[in-house]
């Protein structure tokens, strides 16, 4: 399902963006391969709301600014760096039949053994960046942690399941998920192996 | 205690602290951060001090990253020496910190455990500080 977004176009540019923000709006641009650059407003409300359905890697339908709606995908938010909000937004004007660049949020789900007993689990990457045309965009990818047994397993890139017509632009071999175990539990452990084999070692001795 | 290897100049001009961290602001490794809000200089004594706040306070698991190095050598004159006769000699390191800057990050804790640790190393440092998650930056 297409994501909806209903833009205003800008006429402020430069320095005057300031204007825009302080009424309320936010800034952006919509571009594409042989397309002018377009500047555009909208609420950043509408926004905040598109990418917590999940819209930041699906195509979206820029609707007011021209007769027809735009379909785009999001290239870039710029936050602020401590207040968070949103400054300015690039958006990037698709041809359904040509194929596109895009990066895909990764969601975990399941538990690991090995993080019960204490592993950190350590995020190598959030997103996945794939290849594909514009209407075979997926969702997301689905990481299953329960086949992580022990603090040496790992998950990658080739462990994916690659929906049909979608092409990866890692190597297979990139790290999704590794594990790592915190030094204090490691230090407690091989403690408690040293006890084990110190105990084995003297009933030997008997 | 944190502090370069080797550097290929042993003095450095003081700077500004101009503009915010537009690099280094989002939480890249762990799940939480501590985000500097004002810009400031931070020792390597300040660092391990909140490191070791951290640390003592999540004991027991978690994985902790300092996102920020003190490569930046601060001089200092001698005790009772008359000006002039030359810049004085490397006191200590410090890192340049701008508003924005994740300076250290936590996995593998929950969440409480890390805004407390946070809390906690947030006092070792001379600059007001946030906790931030993973999940607000997306």
């Amino acid at each position: 399902m297409d994501h909806v977004l209903t833009v205003e176009p800008r006429t402020e540019t430069g320095n005057k963006v300031k204007r825009v923000r302080a009424a309320g709006y936010v800034p952006g641009v919509v571009y594409g391969q042989g397309k002018e650059a377009t500047p555009l407003k909208f609420r950043e409300i509408d926004l905040v709301r598109l990418l917590r359905a999940g819209g930041a890697s699906q195509l979206i339908e820029l609707r007011g600014l021209k007769k027809r709606p735009v379909k785009a995908l999001l290239r870039e938010v710029q936050r602020h760096p401590t207040r968070r909000n949103i400054l300015h937004v690039d958006f990037y004007a698709v041809e359904m039949d040509v194929a596109v660049r895009t990066e895909i949020p990764v969601h975990f789900v399941g538990e690991s053994e090995a993080m019960k007993a204490g592993a950190v689990l350590i995020h190598h990457l959030d997103k996945i960046d794939i290849e594909c045309l514009p209407g075979d965009i997926p969702e997301h990818f689905v990481v299953d942690l329960s086949s992580l047994k022990s603090v040496d397993d790992i998950i990658q890139v080739s462990d994916l399941d690659l929906p049909k017509g979608v092409t990866l632009h890692h190597e297979p071999e990139d790290l999704v998920v590794s594990l790592t175990m915190p030094r204090a539990v490691a230090a407690a452990e091989a403690a408690e192996e040293a006890e084990a084999e110190g105990e084995e070692s003297e009933e030997a001795a008997e | 205690m944190l502090m370069p290897k080797r550097f290929k100049y042993r003095k450095q001009h003081r700077g500004r602290m101009k503009g915010k961290a537009w690099r280094g602001s989002t939480v890249a490794f762990g799940e939480y951060g501590l985000q500097a809000l004002e810009p400031a200089w931070i020792t390597s004594r300040q660092i391990e001090a909140a490191r070791r706040a951290i640390v003592r306070h999540i004991r027991r698991g978690g994985k902790v990253w300092i996102r920020i190095f003190p490569d930046k050598p601060v001089t200092k004159r001698a005790a009772e020496t008359r000006m002039g006769s030359g810049k004085g000699s490397v006191d200590h390191y410090v890192a340049v910190v701008k508003p924005g800057r994740i300076m250290f990050e936590l996995a593998g804790v929950p969440e409480e455990a890390a805004r407390e640790a946070f809390r906690l190393a947030a006092h070792k440092l001379p600059i007001a500080t946030q906790f931030v998650t993973r999940t607000e930056e997306s």
